[in-house]
């Protein structure tokens, strides 16, 4: 069962989760994720994540034979993996309160040591719709044109069928938000057409 | 007002010159169509597209444009950017305010609010602009993008002033004339008294107004076939058949102001034309007999030298001379005339010509149209326009005479006459107008109860100020910038109606604006079907419509 | 600068000088050394009556021999699959300038899988104490920093590391074969000192007794050791002394120098009983129940000591746990991973000893409790002129 990582900090425009050890396969880049704890649903985009050592002052050494892969290596010094930690950043994107949901930023960033979890493809959709909520994103610092295409390309998933339509409408806002960078539109247009 | 046949949404523009609608996502308006905007207090501003612009948001989507690619990436760029980056405007030129309420409709004065939802106008409003209420009208066909409205127009409103239509041949010029006469004759059928008829005399150059008209490989019935009762047809022809009268021109008939217009058809030069009026003041009433001569004769000798001693050998040189007109012009003038007494419908001294004007007049004001038929003739301009001439000029001066004899009292005057002519621009091109009878008829409106109904391809050759007398116009697609220009020129929007003339197909579009139309519209005209009821384009709730073939109520001559 | 290098630093050559005669004076009672080893190792038990003889009449600690020659030396066999498990402490002294007097105890552990299907484990466990405050020790020679010995900080913080490690074998053994590593003595010898409260030791040995009784009830798949990296005794050194009785050549100082010549590279010796004074005290505290061995390997050129109970001497738990000190000081650059990866987990740093202090400080305000002032805590932090 994939661990579920933690809220580390915490702020309005985004926030940090770590899980307890290394893992491979963490949330991806794009992803839309769910705080669930607090007063209302924070929901957000994976714009990073990165991995090494939990305390700074070991730093990770490269070590293992020729013809061993990663895993091996992993498999052969189980405490590495619990001496590194995975972490991920989220630039937040809206908030569900009761019945409605909001692509703006949250009244209350989440909570410390909540639990951050996949958001449904419901809850994707509901937020994602139309699209408003690529406003915040193409503001936030931490938040370059890859996360935005990869936001692009995981929402419409959630989408099924409507999902070139989706990315469409989008692709729309995007042109509307970045009227005056077409190069920069072009960019993320070819990342999420990819 | 945001519904299903909302097109966009105004996002600019002026009153002088034209609104300025971006198109929703996925909406089309092509040129001609209405569209209709809310204004402040109810009504509607209903205008008329008349340009199509594809517009950039930005500088850069056009700088840099989308890769033409079929890749996913490229595809999808190319359709984000339409209607964000880039996006298609229409211009609309507002004309109307239209009052739904069944209030009146007002010319535009004012404009939609930024942001104003446009819409395709539908037929309500379209049957609120161009209500005639009960009056009779004529129906001229269907606007363009609605199949199912008819655009009617007030058919007192029509002819009260000069008419034209214009366009290239081939385009439906005398189709539409055929249908509008119908409708004329009919609705003046149903008058009560001859008085109260508007009759049309037609110079029928192509046999067209008769009995039957060509189209489309076939024939239909024309005004005498579908009014055999109340239209009487004329022809120059010698052997025609089925008319009422021969038309013949006498040589004592032909006045020099007949040959002023003859100067663009034939050689005659205007020194020609000029040394005309010394002929006929020097050698009076036979002048043309006696200069077609080979040699002059006694009398010119006569009446030339009189009791002075004549030189010997008196050719038509020292004739010239003599009366101080130019040989060259003089010769000129002899040529010309003799090529046109060798005419079939031109006898030598004097004619029944006054006979049969008075022919016409009293069949004119009996209430009945009158066809001019040429026959073969009419593929011969200069017959056409010295026949036309001479009998329109004589008719509108007895027509002047009585009006002015009338004095006022509306019983005695006469009933209102239309003339109408094709090759229009021959008759009153702009060196030429002052001359015309038509360009004084064009003038002087409706001063003497005579308009002009003309029928021309090219509206650039007719003086500009006889053009702007013709209150409604009918264009067809038209070849030269110069025709578009003569046509729209003055009127309000004439940039954008010059667009619109452009844009027409060949067959079956016209657009029609002017003094009859609270404003321009594309029409598609109606089809001429092959059985055809009289004044099928008319629409008269108030009459009923008589049968064909029922004698007038009034009788032949009023 | 304080120190007076112009002073001390002319001193040293002949200080390294001296030492350097002396290993090569050492060299001949190396030679005999190994001479000793070898009568020994032909005749044991007369070995171990010489050796308990001169045991009578010394304090110094021997050794006597066990199943295995004393001459045998052992290569590592070869390692896993099995679970490595380690547990080290670390302590906060008492304070006596702060409000309350107090210590905190925190041990860290290491559970490692190698190629077993058990979950890696990383973590530590606290405590804070005394739970009651204890009378002083009877002999409490007044040291000013180190708080009240009668508390035994070091004793409880070794007992809490062998607790852990009990409870770490416990859980795996019967799932996995099971090594513990232990840093420093298998004992806590402070049981037998007078300077920690006859109470406190009474508790604490019982639940050594337990931890051990425990471990040994774990069976076959366990292996126990405690590591003592360079170490210094002369267990055997002071036996073959017994054994050359007379020798006035200058002996090697400690077992490791002995063994140093004798040992290659991830070989080990045979091992020994240890026998002493102090040894059978201790032991006896166990009723005799977890008599100590001990061993000696070569990593490099480092000579650790190997401490273990009788009861896990067997040669299949002495070879497993020989192959797994191999491979952990293999991965460590000469230590072993577990007790490194251990040892981080229970240091506590000067931040956290920082907080603590601060936090205690606070908690005792709250109560209403007051820090007394010192003056010479006060002089420390205040270093003008």
């Amino acid at each position: 069962m994939t661990p579920t990582p933690r809220v580390v900090e915490a702020g309005l425009r985004g926030f940090a989760c770590a899980y307890e050890r290394y893992l491979e396969d963490p949330f991806r880049l794009g992803q839309f994720v769910a705080v669930r704890e607090g007063p209302c649903v924070v929901l957000g985009v994976v714009t990073d994540s990165a991995s090494g050592p939990e305390d700074p002052s070991r730093p990770l050494q490269p070590r293992g034979a020729a013809d061993q892969s990663a895993a091996d290596v992993m498999t052969a010094n189980p405490e590495i993996r619990l001496l590194l930690r995975t972490r991920v950043s989220v630039v937040s994107c809206g908030h569900i309160e009761g019945e409605a949901a909001r692509p703006t930023l949250p009244p209350m960033p989440p909570p410390l040591l909540a639990r951050v979890e996949p958001a449904s493809a419901a809850e994707t959709v509901r937020m994602a719709s139309d699209a408003t909520f690529l406003a915040l994103l193409v503001v936030a610092p931490g938040c370059d044109d890859a996360a935005i295409a990869a936001s692009v390309r995981t929402a419409a998933e959630a989408f099924g069928t409507g999902a070139h339509e989706f990315r469409v409408r989008a692709g729309k806002e995007l042109a509307r938000l970045l009227r005056a960078e077409p190069a920069r539109l072009t960019s993320i247009m070819r990342g999420i057409g990819a | 007002m945001s519904g299903p046949n909302q097109v966009g949404v105004v996002v600019g523009g002026s009153l002088t010159k034209s609104l300025e609608v971006r198109l929703d996502p996925g909406a089309s308006a092509a040129l001609g169509h209405y569209v209709m905007a809310p204004l402040d207090g109810g009504a509607q501003l209903l205008g008329m597209v008349t340009d199509i612009v594809l517009r950039s948001a930005e500088a850069g989507s056009v700088s840099w444009p989308p890769p033409a690619g079929d890749d996913p990436a490229s595809a999808l760029l190319r359709e984000v950017l339409q209607d964000t980056g880039v996006y298609t405007a229409v211009e609309v030129t507002p004309y109307l305010e239209v009052d739904l309420t069944g209030g009146d409709n007002a010319r535009a004065r004012r404009l939609p609010r930024h942001f104003a939802p446009v819409a395709l106008a539908d037929q309500e409003t379209i049957d609120a602009a161009f209500a005639v209420d009960e009056k009779a009208s004529i129906n001229l066909g269907t606007p363009l993008g609605m199949d199912r409205v008819e655009v009617c127009v007030d058919i007192e409103k029509l002819f009260e002033r000069s008419a034209g239509v214009f366009g290239k041949s081939g385009t439906g010029k005398t189709v539409i004339a055929v249908e509008m006469l119908d409708a004329r004759v009919q609705h003046s059928a149903n008058r009560p008294t001859s008085a109260d008829r508007t009759v049309a005399l037609v110079f029928d150059m192509h046999d067209d107004y008769g009995q039957r008209i060509k189209f489309e490989g076939g024939e239909r019935a024309s005004l005498k076939g579908l009014h055999p009762q109340d239209v009487a047809v004329y022809s120059l022809e010698r052997n025609a058949i089925n008319v009422e009268r021969r038309i013949e021109i006498g040589t004592r008939d032909i006045k020099p102001e007949d040959l002023d217009v003859l100067r663009d058809v034939t050689s005659l030069t205007a020194p020609g034309v000029e040394a005309s009026h010394e002929c006929e003041a020097r050698l009076g009433i036979d002048w043309v007999d006696e200069i077609t001569q080979p040699v002059p004769s006694a009398a010119v000798v006569r009446r030339l030298w009189g009791d002075e001693d004549a030189p010997e050998d008196v050719n038509w040189a020292r004739v010239a001379s003599r009366m101080g007109v130019h040989p060259g012009s003089f010769d000129n003038l002899r040529r010309g005339l003799r090529s046109l007494v060798r005419r079939e419908f031109v006898r030598s001294g004097e004619s029944q010509v006054n006979d049969v004007i008075n022919h016409v007049v009293k069949t004119l004001q009996g209430g009945k149209s009158v066809v001019v038929q040429f026959g073969r003739h009419g593929n011969d301009l200069t017959s056409y326009m010295l026949v036309a001439n001479m009998l329109s000029r004589r008719i509108w001066e007895e027509y002047r005479e009585a009006k002015e004899q009338a004095q006022g009292n509306r019983t005695k005057e006469p009933n209102r006459l239309v003339i109408v002519i094709e090759e229009a621009h021959k008759f009153v091109d702009r060196a030429l107008a002052g001359q015309s009878i038509f360009g004084q008829i064009a003038r002087e409106l409706r001063k003497y109860n005579v308009t002009l109904f003309v029928i021309d391809q090219r509206p650039s050759q007719i003086d500009s100020e006889v053009l702007s007398q013709i209150g409604t116009k009918f264009c067809f697609q038209l070849d030269s910038d110069a025709d578009v220009d003569a046509l729209v020129g003055g009127v309000a929007g004439r940039a954008a109606l010059r667009q619109v003339i452009a844009s027409l197909e060949s067959r079956q579009q016209a657009l029609v604006f002017g003094h009859a139309l609270p404003m321009p519209v594309i029409v598609r005209p109606p089809d001429l079907p092959a059985v055809r009821t009289p004044g099928a384009s008319l629409r008269d709730r108030l009459q009923q419509q008589r049968p064909a073939g029922a004698p007038s109520p009034a009788g032949l001559f009023g | 600068m304080t120190l007076r290098m112009e002073q001390v630093l002319p001193q040293l050559p002949a200080m390294v000088s001296r030492y350097r005669t002396q290993l090569l004076a050492m060299e001949a009672g190396l030679d005999a050394a190994e001479s000793a080893l070898g009568r020994w190792a032909e005749d044991p038990p007369a070995g171990d009556a010489a050796i308990r003889a001169a045991m009578l009449n010394s304090s110094e600690p021997f050794a006597v021999a066990s199943e295995e020659s004393p001459e045998l030396v052992a290569v590592a066999p070869p390692f896993g699959p099995l679970t490595v498990v380690s547990a080290d402490g670390s302590s906060i002294e008492p304070n006596r300038f702060a409000a309350v007097q107090c210590f905190v105890i925190n041990t860290g552990f290491v559970v490692l899988p190698y190629g077993t299907g058990v979950d890696a484990d990383l973590g530590s466990h606290s405590e804070v104490g005394p739970e009651a405050p204890e009378a002083e020790g009877e002999d409490d020679a007044g040291a000013e920093d180190a708080g009240p010995r009668g508390w035994g900080v070091n004793l409880r913080r070794d007992v809490s590391e062998l607790e852990t490690g009990a409870r770490l074998a416990e859980e795996l053994s019967g799932r996995s074969p099971v090594v513990l590593l232990l840093d420093g003595t298998l004992f806590p010898w402070d049981l037998d000192s007078r300077q920690v409260a006859a109470t406190t030791r009474e508790e604490l040995t019982r639940r050594t007794r337990e931890a051990l009784d425990r471990l040994a009830a774990c069976g076959d798949d366990l292996s126990v050791g405690a590591y003592i990296s360079g170490s210094r005794s002369s267990d055997v050194v002071n036996s073959l002394r017994a054994l050359a009785a007379g020798d006035g050549r200058m002996w090697p100082g400690s077992d490791g120098q002995l063994f140093a010549r004798h040992l290659r590279d991830g070989e080990r010796t045979a091992v020994f009983r240890a026998a002493s004074e102090r040894v059978r005290n201790v032991e006896s505290l166990f009723a005799n129940q977890h008599e100590v061995c001990f061993f000696y390997l070569r990593i490099g050129d480092d000579v650790s000591r190997l401490e273990l109970p009788l009861w896990a001497a067997t040669p299949n738990k002495v070879a497993r746990l020989h192959a797994t000190l191999v491979d952990q000081c293999r991965r460590c650059d000469g230590y072993p991973r577990a007790l490194q990866e251990a040892h981080e987990q229970a240091v506590i740093s000067v931040g956290d000893r920082e907080l603590f202090g601060r936090m205690l400080e606070a908690e005792a305000l709250r109560q209403g409790l007051r820090t007394p002032a010192n003056s010479k805590q006060m002089s420390k932090r205040r270093r003008g002129l």
